[in-house]
């Protein structure tokens, strides 16, 4: 029946007007996320103003505590080296985790689950846990230092940790699958006929990968890369661990200020700084992947 | 239509009025306990666990209160947090075992109450150092040189033997504790803990290619010594002894230049609910029979000059008299504080050089 009651709601929503009503749906949420991040996020950048001297905080506003990150010679070198490890972390994870996805790709379903929970596995477990376990694999007298040893191909032990090396390989075992996920997802959803037209049009199969398969991959690479390097800008455990604490890193800088000197104005700035530095890193990626999109 | 005067009004009105019947006594009983509940900061693993058997579980059961506790990580408690807690007047609990730069820091935002010395009459055991105005300073551990007695033949008397070359890449430092790192490398080659100085960061770049790494919690060190990827490091020697009663060949001694001594002020914060248990409790822990207790069993010393170790003890928890002290390193807290920022700078800036 024309104008009925269900008709007339459906050309409101048609019309966007429900809209208004379904703010209220979102209120539950939004509330939480006000309270539990954007309250204790405007207490940060309020704090990031503040000034510390011996022990005390006040909030005598300035700009010092950025001044500082830039000028004291230390905190800037410290925000360089964690940029520089996210960038090789993201990196390793694409090299080690593209042919995986391929792999889960062409596997059957079965093998897909192997693979699958092979590669989720890590996270299953905890943080202290997977390094203690690389402490056995890695150090001096670990595993992989003994079978060297015992076969003559090194004389000496090698340092593979309480280094940047150590912190690489335990973060990426992790990591790993933040990178797989996505890259499998947009191979999934790849046309297998698009690849087979190409092949079937002469291209030989690296040529076909080169520019059917990798191009249209690309989100799952961009959404991927986003992941790894926005977890490894805040890796903290596994660098104390693994690295010795030679390997420093911006989140052990925060939590050395906020919890052994008290000093939450310079944490605050730092954690702005490095909230901003994210932020930036995840929109270059994303309009690299908006880029990736237009075809050429 | 009135149904047999049943309105939805008059069902949640009774409704309530029989649930507040029934939680009334439930209410009243909640009050009561609450002046015999006690909060009190504890640490974690077997130190936490003697805390709780020799010092809370009696002094709980011969008052008949309760002592609940709230597990500190990594032996300090979370300023921060307590910190927003005292300002807003609700501290979560009633004492705090402190780390003296915590105490510091404490005393100068105004967060701990000031103990009356008359109030505490086991007060009148202790030795003078180590009673604050927030509180006692309470088990006291000692940093001296921890190493492998089957790697190394000819015990280190120094803590200039962590530079010995034949110990390449088998030496660690604690990062915790880096402010003390600092003081053992000046007292090692100048004999005074501070000033830190460009001569300081010289010294530690020269031990740098023996360092194998920096650890960060007495658990990690164990596993270091365990497996022998360490062999010399500066640890307490509460952790040393009870290695060394589980088999592991290790001994600990103390430097000729000196040692350092730490303990931790219970003190009760600004606004805690119960204060005046509190300070029994603080008062029962100083007693004699509890500080002998947990030496014996973790081998931490007690300020309690009534506490008589036997002499293979008195090895164990250093500090057993007063004459041992005097050998200990005098460290200023609020200096440290002061400097806390800089020295890490630098500390940071020789670890990526």
């Amino acid at each position: 029946m024309p104008g009925s009651k269900a008709e007339r709601r459906d050309d409101a929503i048609d019309r966007g007007e429900g809209s208004r009503s379904a703010l209220w749906l979102l209120l539950p949420s939004a509330t939480l996320y006000v309270v539990t991040f954007v309250i204790p996020l405007a207490i940060v950048i309020v704090f990031s103003f503040a000034s510390y001297r011996a022990g005390v905080t006040t909030l005598d506003l300035s700009l010092d505590n950025y001044r500082a990150i830039f000028h004291d010679g230390v905190t800037f070198g410290v925000f360089a080296h964690t940029i520089r490890l996210a960038i090789v972390i993201t990196a390793a994870c694409l090299v080690v985790g593209y042919p995986v996805a391929i792999a889960m790709r062409r596997a059957r379903p079965r093998g897909r689950l192997v693979l699958l929970v092979l590669i989720v596995s890590p996270l299953l477990t905890s943080v202290i846990v997977r390094n203690v376990a690389w402490l056995l694999i890695l150090g001096r007298t670990g595993l992989l230092n003994r079978a060297l040893l015992d076969l003559g191909l090194v004389t000496a032990p090698l340092r593979l940790m309480y280094n940047d090396l150590g912190v690489v390989v335990a973060v990426v075992h992790v990591y790993l699958s933040f990178m797989i996920l996505p890259i499998f997802a947009s191979l999934s959803a790849i046309e297998p006929s698009i690849e087979e037209s190409a092949m079937s049009l002469g291209a030989p199969a690296w040529r076909t990968f080169l520019q059917v398969t990798l191009p249209l991959s690309l989100p799952g690479i961009v959404a991927g890369s986003t992941i790894v390097f926005i977890l490894a800008m805040g890796i903290y455990l596994t660098p104390v661990i693994m690295g010795g604490n030679f390997v420093v890193t911006v989140p052990m800088v925060i939590t050395d200020l906020v919890h052994n000197q008290f000093n939450w104005a310079n944490a605050s700035a730092l954690a702005v700084v490095l909230l901003f530095v994210i932020g930036a890193a995840a929109s270059a990626l994303n309009a690299l992947g908006r880029r990736g999109r237009v075809p050429s | 239509m009135d149904r047999a005067g049943v309105t939805r009004r008059r069902v949640l009105i009774s409704a309530s009025a029989a649930t507040a019947a029934l939680a009334l006594p439930f209410i009243k009983r909640a009050g009561a306990a609450e002046d015999k509940r006690l909060v009190v900061y504890n640490f974690d693993g077997v130190l936490g666990q003697a805390v709780k058997d020799l010092w809370i579980a009696p002094f709980a059961k011969k008052n008949d209160v309760t002592v609940d506790t709230i597990t500190m990580t990594g032996s300090s408690p979370p300023m921060a947090k307590i910190k927003a807690e005292i300002d807003a007047g609700r501290p979560d609990a009633d004492v705090i075992p402190m780390q003296l730069t915590d105490h510091v820091f404490a005393t100068r935002n105004n967060m701990l109450q000031t103990i009356d010395r008359g109030g505490m009459p086991e007060y009148a055991n202790l030795y003078p150092q180590f009673i604050t105005d927030n509180g006692p300073g309470l088990i006291i551990w000692c940093y001296g040189l921890a190493y492998n007695t089957e790697k190394i033949k000819t015990p280190p008397t120094s803590w200039r033997d962590l530079w010995n070359p034949a110990y390449k890449s088998k030496v660690a430092l604690n990062e915790a504790l880096f402010e003390q790192a600092l003081q053992m490398v000046n007292l090692t080659f100048t004999g005074k803990p501070t000033p830190v100085d460009d001569a300081t960061f010289k010294h530690l770049g020269d031990l740098k290619p023996s360092l194998l790494t920096l650890w960060t919690t007495g658990a990690q060190a164990e596993q270091l010594l365990r497996t022998g990827e360490v062999w010399i490091t500066p640890l307490w020697n509460g952790r040393v002894f009870t290695l060394k009663d589980q088999g592991v060949p290790l001994d600990f001694v103390v430097p000729k230049e000196g040692f350092f001594v730490r303990y931790d002020p219970y003190c009760i914060p600004k606004g805690a609910r119960n204060p005046g248990l509190a300070k029994e409790w603080v008062n029962f822990i100083c007693n004699e029979a509890p500080q002998r207790e947990l030496a014996e069993k973790l081998y931490y010393a007690s300020p309690n000059k009534l506490v008589r170790y036997p002499p293979e003890l008195a090895k164990r928890v250093v500090v057993s008299s007063p004459e041992v002290l005097k050998k200990a390193v005098t460290e200023d807290f609020a200096a440290i504080v002061d400097h806390l920022a800089e020295w890490r700078q630098r500390w940071d800036a020789w670890k990526q050089s």
